[in-house]
């Protein structure tokens, strides 16, 4: 049985802290390719580990590729239990990273899906042109509400 | 001091809520300098003499979401920046917050940015004068996929502002197409003998460091009679190269097996390395504080995820096991691709005849300094590259601090970084004990210096091995950690004491309280304790394909 008590970046690492009875190996799982990618783990005090994974070498010498990232255990199953951490905050997990003079970005954040905690990662463009920049102020709102 | 200083920041939905103090009742707004406008805020006192004020950067009602572009905390009438309080700072990039509409193909990107300051506004008193601010970037973005994006002339278009960036783009696409090609030709043109070497590099003009090491070294073992030895040295920070200069470059990496390169050397980005060459950096640095590589990945300065010369290396050395997960992090490549030879050029570092030797041409030099205590300061540059790089002398009270060494017989010797072209401002009648010697090897330096004072550079790893103590005067540690970033936190790693001021620096000289930090692990350079020369391993290993224990 596996516990997610908090998630966290320091710089491109992100960390997962969870607690288990026995030593786990934290993975995640690409929901489309199917591709596993596991985390270091290591013992903070009993029952209580931390497992971390750089994103910048995370597919060889590549970023972790874009998609949508299953949390789950060394077997493919699903962490269940994660309430804990992502209570009242929504915010959970995201982050952002800038490159090539701000103009792009490599952008993270979790999503509570029916299998289970998910980590959703993809590239995104500035809009640099005013024009463009009126046509996605009106659309960003005409479609929807922000999460 | 700040007078107007945010010390709590916190995020709740689109709503940022912040609790600073201010020293007069100003109006507080936030102002986009770009377009001119201007958004107050209301603020109410809460306990602590401090005021509370929120901004929703959402409002759905009103479909008002804030343009894009910069918003600075400021006051009304004079535009005086809000500083960040130093904790909020250290954790700058928890701030950042992203919003998504319903399908994610677009987002809203809130990322808080430390602005430098140089306030000229003479009514302002000098004291108060600020030298940061925070201001909240606002980028709206849409997605894209960075495995079918080319950069092509469209995609020049989209990134460029004006006509001449666009130019410029278009003619640095040519230009690294042209590069790869030449590269191409060469590689088919030239076939690979297995006996061909080249030591270079890109932004030094000459060989020194771990370069000349393995070049002396494979000289001592009689190599340079098996194998061609090419050298190829230029700077190509310092100016624009000629195109005789590239088309050499290419020639001679494109001939090449063997490869040593020395920093950052940007051309492997634009070339398709061939897979019979064999790619070794030699990162001068033991451990420096400061990010560098794809540590800086997100933020200022940052290398591109995909095509950065880092990530071609096929061997790149460090100093010992526990650097491993460090430099993995900085070049972007995996760990078994990193040789735990230690530092080629500290192989020599503690032997008595190179240590006397050393010794002697700087009494040779400055004979007049041979009774006295000598301390070193070598910080790093501050700015982002090697164009803007400089330093804050302004930081270093000089007076006090030559009246000091005057008191002590002790003289001062400045060593700035190599990016650094500017001297440093010694007043003429000051010259008897500071002495700038930039142009001097800094490990010669070491041998005769008492006591280091540095800051986030990595010169103080040598310099343990002498076993000296070590002060680091990190005046500037959170603008630095939230703008440039660190590996490990400064007051946590540093062997020696942290003086985040100068007043600090004074006191920790003055009572020769220079601290009791154990060197971690990851600090001890595999010199000091390792009986195989570290060029010797790297030329068994690399060159010889000879298999390395421990390495």
């Amino acid at each position: 049985m596996c516990m997610i008590n908090k998630i966290f970046w320091k710089r491109t690492y992100l960390f997962i802290e969870f607690s288990a009875e026995s030593v786990e190996e934290i993975c995640i799982r690409n929901t489309e390719t199917g591709r596993m990618v596991s985390f270091e783990t290591r013992k903070l005090r009993e029952n209580c580990y931390r497992a971390k994974l750089n994103i910048t070498i995370a597919n060889g010498r590549n970023l972790l590729e874009e998609g949508r990232w299953l949390i789950t255990l060394s077997d493919g199953s699903p962490v269940t239990d994660y309430s804990k951490c992502i209570m009242g905050n929504p915010y959970i997990g995201q982050r952002v990273f800038r490159y090539t003079r701000r103009f792009y970005s490599y952008a993270f954040r979790m999503e509570v899906t029916d299998e289970g905690l998910t980590i959703v990662n993809g590239h995104y463009m500035s809009v640099k042109k005013n024009r463009n920049a009126e046509d996605f102020r009106r659309d960003f709102f005409k479609e929807n509400k922000a999460v | 001091m700040s007078y107007f200083l945010i010390e709590e920041m916190s995020w709740k939905d689109g709503v940022l809520s912040i609790d600073f103090v201010s020293d007069d009742d100003s109006q507080v707004i936030l102002y986009a300098k770009r377009d001119g406008i201007q958004i107050p805020l209301t603020c109410y006192d809460i306990a602590g003499g401090k005021k509370h004020a929120e901004v929703s950067f959402f409002d759905y009602d009103s479909m008002n979401i804030f343009y894009r572009g910069r918003w600075r905390f400021v006051k009304k009438d004079t535009l005086e920046p809000a500083q960040l309080a130093d904790d909020i700072m250290l954790n700058i990039e928890d701030y950042t917050r992203s919003f998504y509409n319903n399908d994610k193909t677009r987002i809203v990107i809130v990322t808080p940015v430390i602005m430098k300051y140089k306030w000229k506004d003479p009514d302002f008193p000098e004291e108060k004068r600020p030298i940061q601010g925070v201001a909240f970037e606002v980028s709206y973005t849409i997605k894209y996929d960075i495995n079918g994006y080319k950069k092509t002339f469209a995609t020049a278009k989209r990134e460029a502002n004006t006509f001449k960036s666009l130019f410029e783009k278009c003619g640095f696409i040519v230009a690294k197409w042209m590069i790869n090609k030449y590269y191409l030709f060469c590689v088919g043109r030239y076939k690979k003998t297995g006996r061909n070497i080249l030591i270079m590099s890109e932004n030094r003009p000459g060989m020194m460091d771990n370069l000349e090491a393995i070049d002396t070294r494979l000289k001592e073992r009689g190599l340079d009679k098996e194998y061609n030895i090419s050298y190829h040295f230029r700077n190509i920070f310092e100016g624009r190269q000629n195109p005789f200069s590239w088309l050499r470059t290419l020639k001679m990496i494109a001939k090449s097996d063997y490869i040593f390169v020395d920093d950052y050397a940007p051309i492997f980005a634009y070339i398709d390395m061939d897979e019979k060459t064999t790619l070794v950096q030699v990162w001068h640095a033991g451990f420096g504080f400061k990010l560098v590589g794809y540590g800086r990945f997100g933020i200022s300065g940052s290398p591109h995820p995909v095509k950065s010369c880092h990530r071609k290396y096929t061997y790149a050395l460090i100093g010992n096991d526990s650097l491993r997960e460090i430099y993995s992090e900085v070049f972007g490549i995996e760990k078994e691709a990193l040789l735990a030879t230690g530092m080629p050029r500290l192989e020599h570092f503690l032997d008595d005849d190179k240590r006397k030797a050393a010794t002697d041409a700087f009494y040779r030099e400055f004979p007049e300094l041979y009774d006295k205590r000598i301390i070193t300061f070598a910080p790093t540059y501050r700015g982002s590259n090697q164009k803007n790089a400089n330093y804050d002398f302004s930081q270093i009270d000089f007076d006090r601090l030559y009246e000091y060494c005057k008191r002590t017989n002790t003289v001062f010797i400045i060593k700035q970084h190599h990016f650094l072209k500017k001297k440093a401002p010694i007043s003429e009648s000051q010259t008897d004990v500071f002495y700038e010697c930039s142009d001097h090897k800094l490990n010669d330096i070491f041998y005769v210096t008492d006591l280091l004072i540095t800051d986030y550079s990595s010169c103080f790893y040598d310099f343990l091995l002498i076993g000296k103590p070590v002060l680091f005067f990190t005046y500037d540690r959170a603008v630095y950690s939230a703008t440039r970033g660190v590996h490990r936190p400064i007051d946590k790693v540093a062997p020696g004491k942290v003086c985040d001021n100068f007043e600090q620096l004074m006191d920790a000289l003055e009572n020769e309280d220079y601290g009791t930090v154990e060197a971690a692990d990851f600090l001890r350079d595999k010199c000091a304790y390792s009986d195989t020369l570290a060029s010797d391993k790297v030329i068994d290993y690399v060159i010889m394909h000879k298999e390395e224990e421990g390495i």
